[in-house]
């Protein structure tokens, strides 16, 4: 099928081209969302904190002073609210391991068991939107980032690296790791993308498929008898996947969606941030998700940042080096820096599902999204879990109210959980999260 | 076992307060970061008596072995295979040269290693990559004629269904490691009957079932049965259980024809056979496996890929030498592998492996090759052994300048497993950059005024100090800056040296080096976190004997993994209480 699709494609390509597709959208999938148009949400994790001085707006309400670090996206000031004031008490480690444990808990909110091999956390808001939407698309979620990790060493302070690489999670011992490699993401986006083949020759394809699955099914059904608790955790694990692949097999929606070109191979740094936002709208766009995860780096990332400049010099020590900044004016200017860079990569992927049209009533896919962003951390110095900086982005589909800076009273410790029930709650799904008490209303 | 120099935080206090952090509540009290400093200190004097002579356990298998009362081998949860293993398997059954695993997730590592059985969990998106592999390998094998022929004996089109039978009768039993029933043979061979309805031929047919064979969790994961699940009561491994074992610890691999012989004869579960493969296969050129994932991991050489020296401070570190950096470090310990020389030589070899990039890196004569060389180091050198090689001093630098901390802490982490906690949180950890004039050892000695800091850099900084002769990429140097240098350090025992060489040595007798080797390949090899604490369970008194071993052989790293694999932990195991 890859083969096929190459083919098609005649030959390689430099970089990702994003066709024009509102025409192509996959109408069956969206008849069976019910009414309206389908609704996306993004989960977008960025490392180390972020400058909170520059960020959190001095006012409250629609008419706040945008602060520095939120310049860059000053276009889309009517497109998203600053929330700040919410707390992650969770995130809060056993001892060391602010990062993994933030990270763990960024989307979870729950509190990660400190061990190196005993993984227990609990499920993530993107999955809790996955159990109510997730059937409507051929793939449930997506998980991306841009690093896989460090190939050695301790992630963090004694917390496995499964804490600090993965925000996805559909339960307590099982993450979702994610892909980093734009290749690859695409071949997954598009993978069953067969214009060529006849419906007859489909059909039979399908079938072979699930005889095959039919057949490892009795294999896992049989060794689940002989196996104990540990064990057959594994084995359902296996199973789960396997009724997501028949369910992605049966799905042939893709065909009404053109790929465009697959992205260039080993780009840099900053060009691959852009082409996973791409990568993304495109997964919207052809409808083959609604639910997407993104980890800018790892927990502890030291990413370094010599495209930028700070007092006049390349910025060539790490992200996490430099967010333990002392207070000190030069560490924060290259913060700030960071801060701009990342708020600009946001601004550019809100852009790119702006510009999606969608419907005939002029909306677009920003307008039928939500995009929730924040970090491990709020400052990177002290390594604190409340007074986090999040950026709620999309209009929910009409469900949300942005344009304002709402601020929570510190005192009040309003829960970030309540906030993501808010959030996860804009495609319909509830339930409860971490620490949860329930939705936050007036977002 | 690893030795916390910081206790848990539920010893030092439980509830309101931040466990690690003096500075993070400012109600804490004085006394509290006392208690912090006094832990970075107070365990200090106790190391080296920590991991005494206890009663050793025999490592012949059995079940009985140890001290009264201790008898529990522990249990491995079903094992993914992890990419490597994945890569390496798919490369000994079919011969491909394709490397599927290369675009799957990165796998979790938990206590340093990637092959931990309980965080190599399975995603959806996992399994459809493993069925896109599997795909993919049946479509090569197929169509490549060389790797066809080591397959299909017979012809598909005139022999049908018994050719296609005796290929699966063949493939499945290597592909699953170990005998397959005829139950399971016609299961598969279904797919050829569902091939056939459609109107396609046997070889469509039998492309379904070995696909199906490659998806199955016989194949992806590493099956090992309890005769009861529920019973924590042990008992020895399956022969050809054992031998997945010993082949994916010293192989990252699965088993040969001699190993799939020795487990059908019965003969593997003997310590001497057991014994005599391991020595056999660590003789293998598959043993590289060892070095790549396990000291990959263990020593950070892996880290040799990703480390990114800036490049203004440091124009000459290119490809090459990154490249010869991680060569030099992996041929020493394939050496160590290969009974060479001891694991204690590991940091006090005479000799090392460089090609001419290298050595004029090293201000060593060059060697007149671009191949790796081994040459032999004269006095005066300042080169030999792991530590005054450009990969660890590389990968234990910042980008711009080295870290004293970050060197001193690798040695006591990964060389005597002793764990210094990180900085607690609203301390400056970067403010010595901001600072200017003297050496990095006097601006990082002024910044250790600060009490909060002292107790652990106090441990970690001498050490660093001692490898100041080598900067962020290895390169010997006399000054830092304007400064000379003064390569003067301590050992936390308290034991002072002058330069790498000096204080590889030191660490080559020191006791806790063997032990601290052992407790890392034992965790690699079983592929689970050693239980020292359970009372009854077999782990602690096996790792003491081991190391004990270790240190009367002198340093003898095959005897090593031999006794491993002998041990009644890696040939046994038991169930697990509650129900599925």
């Amino acid at each position: 099928m890859k083969a096929t699709r190459r083919t098609f494609l005649g030959g390689s390509a430099v970089a990702v081209g994003l066709p024009f597709l509102e025409s192509l959208l996959p109408r069956q999938a969206r008849a069976q969302a019910g009414a309206g148009l389908p609704r996306r949400l993004i989960f977008y994790w960025v490392p180390n904190g972020i400058y909170m001085q520059k960020f959190r707006p001095t006012t409250t309400g629609a008419n706040y002073q945008t602060p520095p670090l939120l310049s860059p996206l000053e276009a889309f000031r009517a497109d998203l609210s600053v929330v700040t004031g919410l707390e992650n008490a969770p995130a809060k480690p056993d001892g060391v391991g602010d990062h993994a444990a933030g990270t763990a808990a960024f989307i979870t909110c729950a509190h990660a068991n400190k061990s190196q091999t005993d993984i227990r956390l609990g499920i993530s808001a993107d999955q809790l939107a996955v159990n109510q939407i997730g059937k409507l698309t051929r793939l449930p979620s997506l998980q991306l980032g841009i690093a896989g990790g460090s190939t050695a060493g301790d992630c963090d302070s004694g917390y496995g690296c499964a804490y600090a690489r993965n925000i996805s999670w559909t339960g307590p011992s099982t993450p979702l790791p994610k892909l980093t490699d734009a290749r690859t993401v695409f071949n997954q986006i598009f993978q069953g993308f067969d214009p060529i083949s006849s419906e007859a020759e489909i059909a039979k394809r399908q079938a072979y498929s699930k005889s095959v699955l039919d057949s490892v099914t009795e294999d896992a059904n049989g060794l689940l008898l002989k196996l104990g608790r540990s064990d057959s955790l594994k084995v359902q694990e296996y199973l789960t996947g396997i009724r997501e692949l028949e369910r992605q097999i049966a799905d042939t929606s893709l065909r009404a969606c053109s790929p465009g070109v697959e992205p260039a191979a080993n780009p840099d740094y900053p060009t691959k941030v852009q082409i996973m936002s791409d990568l993304m709208v495109l997964a919207f766009q052809c409808d083959v998700t609604r639910v997407i995860t993104f980890m800018l780096g790892n927990a502890v990332s030291n990413q370094t940042y010599p495209f930028l400049t700070s007092n006049g010099a390349p910025i060539s020590r790490g992200h996490h080096d430099i967010s333990h900044h002392g207070g000190i004016q030069s560490n924060l200017d290259m913060l700030f820096e960071i801060g701009t860079w990342e708020m600009k990569q946001l601004a550019y992927l809100l852009g790119k599902m702006k510009n999606v049209s969608e419907g005939p009533d002029g909306t677009n896919l920003l307008y039928h999204s939500t995009v929730f962003l924040s970090s491990d951390v709020s400052d990177g110095n002290r390594h604190n879990h409340d007074d986090l900086p999040v950026i709620v982005a999309g209009h929910g589909g009409g469900t949300l109210s942005p344009g304002r800076h709402i601020a929570y009273p510190a005192a009040n410790h309003e829960r970030i959980s309540n906030l993501l029930l808010t959030v996860v709650g804009t495609v319909g799904a509830t339930g409860s999260l971490g620490d949860s008490t329930g939705p936050l209303s007036g977002i | 076992m690893r030795t916390a120099l910081f206790p848990e935080a539920t010893d030092l206090e439980r509830g309101a307060v931040r466990l690690n952090g003096c500075p993070v509540v400012s109600t804490i009290v004085a006394g509290v970061c006392s208690a912090y400093l006094a832990a970075c200190t107070g365990q200090i004097g106790g190391l080296g008596g920590s991991l005494g002579t206890g009663a050793a356990p025999g490592w012949t298998s059995g079940t009985g072995a140890g001290g009264q009362g201790t008898s529990d081998p522990g249990r491995v949860t079903l094992h993914r295979l992890n990419r490597v293993e994945y890569n390496n398997t798919v490369r000994d059954l079919l011969g491909t040269s394709l490397t599927p695993a290369n675009e799957f997730p990165v796998d979790d590592r938990g206590r340093g290693f990637d092959n931990m059985a309980d965080v190599l969990s399975l995603s959806p998106l996992q399994l459809n990559m493993y069925r896109s592999a599997a795909i993919a390998l049946v479509d090569e094998t197929m169509t490549n004629a060389a790797l066809r022929a080591r397959l299909v004996a017979c012809d598909l089109v005139s022999e049908g269904e018994t050719c296609a039978r005796a290929v699966l009768a063949r493939f499945v039993p290597r592909a699953w490691r170990r005998p397959v029933t005829d139950a399971e043979l016609a299961h598969l061979m279904k797919l050829i009957g569902t091939a056939r309805t459609y109107g396609d031929s046997y070889e469509q047919g039998l492309k379904l079932a070995l696909e199906a064979v490659l998806v199955s969790p016989h194949f992806l994961f590493r099956v090992e049965l309890d005769p009861t699940p529920t019973s924590t009561a042990p008992h020895p491994l399956d022969p050809y259980e054992l031998a997945s074992r010993l082949s994916y610890f010293l192989w990252s691999t699965m088993p040969d024809d001699e190993l799939f012989a020795q487990a059908k004869s019965g003969a593997l579960h003997d310590p001497a056979t057991l014994s005599a493969q391991a020595q056999r296969m660590l003789k293998s050129p598959k043993a590289q496996a060892l070095v790549d994932n396990f000291a990959g991991q263990w020593l950070y050489i892996r880290m040799m890929d990703e480390v990114a020296p800036d490049p203004e401070a440091f124009p000459k570190f290119d490809a090459g030498l990154r490249a010869a950096m991680k060569s030099e470090a992996e041929r020493l310990f394939q050496d160590v592998v290969a009974g060479a020389i001891s694991a204690d030589q590991l940091l006090t070899a005479n000799f090392t492996y460089v090609n001419d990039r290298l050595a004029a890196h090293y201000g060593l004569p060059s060697p007149g090759s671009s191949n790796m060389v081994r040459v032999n180091l004269p006095a005066g050198a300042q080169r030999g052994g792991f530590l005054s090689q450009g990969s660890f001093l590389t990968v234990t630098s910042h980008t711009t300048r080295t870290s004293p901390v970050v060197r001193g802490k690798w040695v006591l982490g990964q060389l005597l497993c002793t764990d210094v906690p990180p900085p607690p949180p609203d301390v400056d950890v970067t403010s010595i950059d901001q600072m200017t004039g003297g050496t990095l050892r006097q601006r990082l000695e002024a910044h250790r005024a600060n009490p909060k800091c002292a107790a652990c850099h106090g441990l970690m900084d001498p050490i660093g100090f001692g490898l100041e002769n080598y900067d962020a990429v290895g390169a010997y140097r006399t000054a830092d800056g304007q400064a000379p240098i003064d390569a003067s350090g301590t050992l936390p025992s308290g034991q002072a040296f002058t330069g790498a060489l000096q204080l590889e040595r030191l660490i080559a007798n020191d006791s806790n080096y063997a032990a601290c080797l052992v407790d890392n390949l034992y965790a690699y090899a079983l592929g689970r976190e050693p239980d020292t604490t359970t009372p009854g369970h077999l782990d602690r008194s096996i790792i003491e004997a081991l190391a004990d071993r270790l240190r009367q052989s002198g340093y003898d790293f095959r005897d090593l993994a031999a006794r491993i694999v002998t041990s009644a932990t890696f040939t046994s195991r038991r169930g697990e209480a509650g129900s599925p």
